[in-house]
């Protein structure tokens, strides 16, 4: 996954710091962290468009709201640069419409901070109502170099 | 049901607009699952928590097309409640 251009220059800001002394504090992220399911792609600096409350999808809104959270999931520490969700994340009654992405953002209230997203290529899965839609274990995966 | 699409599944090959699952780029019944992915998909982080089973469960009984898409909707709506 790729991160969002906020993100990013969150985590630049913490691990390129000209402070004196002290500890070093990135900018803070709300748990739980949630997964949402969009019809268009995101890009760095802009969210793709997010399915609409429909069925058994909610769409993301200010605090825990919507998505669908990741409490629980990424049970394994980072190893060798990288990190994996260990339990799979799924949407049952699915709206229809097209899976094209998926983006992760936080609780916070107002407005969730985005984080990952996947990105291109697009799903472009075609999506009947009532379907269930999953992402698999280790499909969302994190790297640093 | 109208205004469906009809997928493949991608375990058994028949097209239908039946509810199926969507496993990234694999679609499946959700009776054509194998070992592996049923207890993933039912081992979720869900949006609806414990919808996944019943659902699978449910086709796994022998409910498909517009009965199992009318379970499922069931399914959601006692979760509200």
């Amino acid at each position: 996954m790729a991160k969002a251009t906020t993100y990013a220059n969150d985590v630049l800001d913490h691990a390129f710091n000209g402070g004196a002394s002290g500890t070093a504090a990135i900018a803070t992220y709300t748990l739980p962290f949630k997964v949402k399911f969009l019809s268009t792609l995101s890009t760095a600096g802009t969210a793709g468009t997010e399915w609409s409350t429909s069925g058994g999808y909610t769409q993301t809104a200010g605090g825990s709201v919507g998505g669908v959270s990741l409490s629980g999931n990424f049970s394994s520490a980072a190893s060798a640069a990288s990190k994996a969700n260990t339990t799979a994340v799924t949407v049952t009654n699915a709206p229809a419409g097209t899976w094209a992405d998926n983006e992760i953002c936080d609780s916070t209230a107002g407005t969730n901070k985005r984080m990952n997203f996947k990105g291109t290529p697009s799903l472009a899965k075609t999506v009947n109502a009532g379907d269930t839609c999953t992402i698999a274990i280790g499909s969302l995966t994190g790297s640093e170099t | 049901m109208t205004d469906r699409a009809a997928l493949r599944c991608d375990q058994c090959g028949q097209v239908d607009d039946h509810p199926k699952v969507h496993i990234g780029e694999v679609t499946k019944h959700h009776d054509c699952l194998s070992y592996q992915e049923r207890e993933m998909v039912m081992g979720s982080n869900e949006s609806t928590p414990g919808a996944a089973a019943q659902i699978v469960e449910a086709c796994e009984g022998g409910k498909r097309g517009a009965e199992l898409l009318a379970f499922i909707e069931q399914v959601h709506v006692d979760e509200v409640k």
